[in-house]
């Protein structure tokens, strides 16, 4: 009988390379979209990267039990999102004083690089002023984001990265199209009231 | 981002400034980091299972030992009999009904005070405990797919495919009984 087991064992360890593989191949395949959705979130590339690697673990320990692996970049998206939105709510604080240091740190670096670009190029101070404006305006969108509903906010945000349409969105969600189009249609809306002061 | 604050904001116009703000590529690093925390996870692994196969062997155990503690003992059994009745067999089968009239010079018996039945229990013939004697090489095997089970490192559609690679059962001979033939006791007759 031992031989027999044996044999069983053996095939077990052969399914268990597969699932490696399988991992392997999903984790190379998702890792944008994972670090987009903790980023979207978080907005520190470094913090969002930590997300994306933990949810990456978290995935791996119960990649077993996933029956339908074509549902993984959904599920992956569903729990990196949560994990961020934890981390956030964690430590406030911080990742708001970071998130304003970084902000910071571009609008500065955007008016030194785009004034001297600017110049060496020949052209006026304008375009420099452009590329700063470029920079606030990205400040009050992403406060427009923030402060939507937790789902019109991962429908909206899901629907920018990698240029997602109503399917792909409502796959990722595990909704109907229709509830990601009228997801969307409230986020734009409320969007562009936050925004409008922008447009004129 | 276009940079012109004059243009309407459009839904395609919002939408390019969103993607925008999500162009985040992974660092060259992340994919080796993500591998190293999953390694990380493998490594736990066979804790996570040392405390699964604790588990089992705790719940195998308390099984166990409830199934041998209810389990009643082979044979017939008298319970709740009181000591006096244990010579009188036929009280034992219709207690309240049968003793009574016998018993001429006790005093009625009010219904309260009528003794409570006697129960007899009675077992199967065959015993309890039945018991598989097993060679120590199949009972390494078993042991090593018990530890696979409870690392949970078994896909579910392996098991059923176990049919066919189980060796055919060997047929059950009949079993034939020599009929029993009684002899009467030599010394008997003579009484």
């Amino acid at each position: 009988m031992h031989e027999r087991v044996d044999h069983v064992v053996g095939r077990l360890v052969t399914v268990d390379h597969d699932l490696e593989r399988d991992f392997e191949a999903r984790l190379v395949d998702s890792s944008r979209l994972a670090i987009r959705v903790a980023f979207s979130v978080l907005r520190q590339r470094e913090d969002a990267e930590d997300v994306a690697q933990d949810a990456f673990a978290k995935a791996y320990r119960s990649f077993r039990q996933l029956r339908d692996r074509d549902r993984f970049r959904a599920w992956l998206v569903r729990m990196t999102w949560r994990m961020a939105i934890d981390r956030q709510r964690a430590n406030p604080r911080r990742v708001e004083r970071e998130i304003q240091d970084s902000a910071q740190r571009e609008i500065w670096g955007a008016r030194g690089a785009g004034v001297e670009a600017g110049l060496q190029a020949g052209r006026g101070p304008s375009d420099a002023v452009d590329v700063v404006v470029e920079q606030e305006r990205a400040e009050y969108l992403w406060a427009a984001i923030e402060a939507l509903p937790e789902k019109l906010r991962l429908t909206i945000v899901l629907a920018g990265i990698e240029g997602y349409d109503v399917r792909e969105v409502a796959a990722l969600l595990d909704v109907p199209d229709g509830t990601v189009k009228s997801r969307l249609f409230l986020a734009r809306k409320a969007l562009k009231e936050r925004l409008s002061w922008m447009a004129t | 981002m276009d940079g012109h604050v004059d243009e309407a904001l459009t839904d395609r116009r919002l939408d390019r400034e969103i993607e925008a703000l999500l162009v985040v590529e992974p660092s060259p690093q992340f994919t080796a980091r993500a591998r190293e925390r999953v390694a990380r996870v493998q490594m736990q692994a066979p804790w996570h299972g040392s405390v699964l196969r604790v588990g089992a062997a705790a719940a195998a155990t308390a099984v166990v030992v409830i199934g041998m503690w209810r389990m009643p003992t082979p044979g017939p059994r008298v319970s709740e009999r009181p000591p006096s009745a244990a010579s009188r067999p036929d009280e034992a089968v219709t207690p309240s009904v049968a003793a009574h009239p016998r018993d001429e010079a006790a005093p009625p018996v009010p219904l309260s005070a009528t003794p409570r039945p006697v129960r007899v229990e009675t077992q199967p013939a065959e015993g309890p405990h039945a018991e598989i004697v097993i060679s120590r090489e199949d009972a390494a095997a078993l042991q090593r797919l018990v530890d696979v089970l409870a690392a949970r490192q078994l896909e579910p559609g392996v098991l059923p495919q176990l049919d066919s690679v189980s060796a055919p059962l060997a047929p059950i001979e009949e079993i034939v009984l020599e009929p029993i033939t009684l002899s009467p006791i030599a010394g008997l007759d003579s009484e």
